[in-house]
């Protein structure tokens, strides 16, 4: 489930990534495909839209079927599609502290909390005619930060780079660097540099903001995802009749808080009873790290439950790791 | 019964707090209408400088529903496309604006009409979009080559790419400093033809800024944004 998960996160970043490069001119007056797909799948994006200027375009309406698919199986969005949730996954997997340390910080937090007021108060002003959220919605950010920052920075670094190797050339005799670098430059030009080089104003800045969100990341797992953004309060406040639910069997835990370790959301999987649906994004790690096979997810239908993910076996040789650390 | 109990204690921990729901929603309230207040946001002014892609919206209208997420700019072949920093106001932070001295809008191009997301610069099809105007060229008389350094120079004209060129040509004979004759084409513009698209601007051999310029006035976008009041603003 796991491998799965990545798979897609995998997936949809690569996808962002090329849909970005091909946003470009292509023929005459046309551009790539998909130019607009994650703009129109962002529910944000449609439900400030809406509410500011009350009127949208047919495209959002793709975000509905996110809305819908939230409504019925939770938060999936944020550890399966997000293209900025996986680069600060990313990130976050080089943060610092010791074991303890990461386990204190790894469980549900009050200030959680403060997304859902930053998605009460950018509801409150579109609907008062002030359009912000796309300041602050994922989707829009990452473009943002990858149009006129990183984009730019990586086609000037990567100019200046293979420049000097060509210019310097080192080598031992005939083995020189440039019969390297200048294919790979090739390529670089031919699939992922700009036709012309690119420099925007104020893309400083822009980059700047994401620095401080990358740091963040460094000091809490997906520290962004989890305090911050609009877009996960507003999945967090629809996954609240999601059908799928945590199950930890208080009987076959160990309390080793391995769960609570790699958790994406800050659910709190390690406490019976207690798993926060609204913060849990469907990342399964909890599942698939806890040795002794106490948590599954469920089917809650009316009336029914059903296992629909049920618990790996326990795997008790395993490092009981960090059970003294509470 | 107690687990019941201790479940409602689990709600409210989550749960937000009336007051905090209350300051979020106040804030969000309170965030709007400072923002407005400034003489661009209540449209009793306009900057010269917020040049918009063409199929922008009226300002009010383009800033509810532009989302920031900066296609345009990435798409824009000329690279004329940037985000603003305060230029539209802090409330317009990050909205597209057109940066003539860096690139200029291609004629024959709706790219940027074409990727926005919401709607915020409505598609136009090239012929729709050869009408609009978004903004207006002027000369710089005292930097124009013809008009002080006595030097012949068409090169504002030359890229002018509407039908009947927004550029046209008086023909003057000036004396220089010697007391020669000169014959020399100084260029004017027409701003009702000229669409504002800029590649002047770039195009100018003048630089440190080119003595041709953009301004947003006359933009179509904005009926008020007019560079010639028709009426006095006191009635």
């Amino acid at each position: 489930m796991v491998n799965i998960r990545r798979a897609s996160q995998v997936f949809f970043l690569c996808l962002f990534m090329v849909i970005f490069l091909r946003t470009t001119l292509v023929g005459e007056n046309s551009t790539g495909p998909l130019a607009t797909f994650f703009m129109d799948i962002d529910p944000l994006v449609l439900i400030s839209t809406f509410l500011a200027s009350h009127s949208i375009m047919p495209g959002m309406l793709l975000a509905l079927i996110v809305i819908g698919l939230t409504l019925l199986l939770g938060r999936f969005f944020c550890s399966w599609v997000c293209p900025l949730g996986t680069i600060f996954n990313a990130i976050s997997a080089f943060r610092g502290g010791n074991l303890a340390e990461k386990i204190r910080t790894g469980s549900w937090n009050r200030w959680q909390k403060s997304k859902y007021l930053l998605l009460i108060g950018l509801l409150v002003a579109a609907i008062a005619g002030l359009q912000v959220a796309g300041v602050f919605d994922p989707i829009p950010l990452l473009y943002r930060t990858m149009a006129t920052s990183i984009y730019p920075a990586f086609a000037w670094g990567a100019d200046q780079l293979f420049t000097w190797l060509y210019l310097a050339d080192p080598g031992i005799g005939p083995i020189r660097v440039t019969l390297v670098s200048e294919p790979i430059y090739s390529l670089l030009r031919a699939y992922v540099l700009p036709i012309e080089p690119v420099a925007y104003d104020g893309g400083v800045l822009i980059g700047l903001f994401f620095v401080l969100l990358a740091v963040l990341a460094l000091i809490r797992f997906r520290f962004w995802c989890r305090f911050i953004c609009p877009l996960g309060a507003l999945l967090g406040a629809c996954a609240k009749t999601s059908r799928i639910e945590l199950r930890n069997n208080p009987e076959a835990c160990n309390d080793c808080n391995l769960c609570v370790l790699y958790c994406h959301g800050g659910c709190d999987p390690h406490l019976t009873g207690k798993w926060k649906k609204q913060e849990c994004s469907l990342c399964f790690n909890c599942r698939h790290q806890c040795p002794s096979g106490a948590i599954s997810f469920e089917w809650k239908g009316p009336g029914t439950s059903k296992q629909i993910v049920p618990p790996l076996p326990p795997r008790r040789e395993k490092k009981e790791v960090a059970k003294d650390n509470g | 019964m107690a687990e019941k109990r201790s479940k409602g204690r689990e709600k409210s921990k989550t749960a937000l707090s009336r007051r905090s729901f209350l300051t979020a929603a106040g804030s969000g309230a309170a965030a709007t209408v400072l923002l407005n207040v400034s003489p661009i946001a209540q449209g009793k002014t306009f900057n010269p400088d917020l040049i918009r892609p063409p199929g922008s919206l009226t300002e009010n209208d383009f800033l509810t529903k532009c989302v920031r997420c900066g296609q345009c700019m990435k798409v824009c072949p000329t690279n004329a496309i940037h985000p603003t920093t305060l230029e539209a106001g802090l409330a317009g932070i990050w909205s597209p604006f057109l940066v003539m001295e860096v690139g200029y809008c291609e004629y024959n191009c709706t790219l940027c009409c074409q990727v926005c997301p919401t709607g915020a610069i409505e598609e136009l099809t090239v012929e729709e979009k050869q009408q609009v105007h978004i903004g207006t060229a002027y000369i710089d008389r005292s930097r124009c080559l013809p008009f002080v350094f006595d030097t012949p120079c068409i090169v504002c004209e030359e890229h002018c790419p509407t039908p009947k060129k927004a550029i046209w040509f008086e023909d003057v004979t000036v004396r220089d400093r010697d007391g020669n004759e000169k014959l020399l084409k100084q260029p004017h513009v027409d701003p009702e033809l000229c669409i504002g698209c800029g590649i002047c601007v770039v195009k100018c051999p003048i630089n440190d800024p080119a003595a041709i310029r953009v301004t947003s006035g006359g933009e179509t976008r904005n009926p008020a944004n007019q560079f010639l009041l028709s009426t006095s603003p006191y009635g």
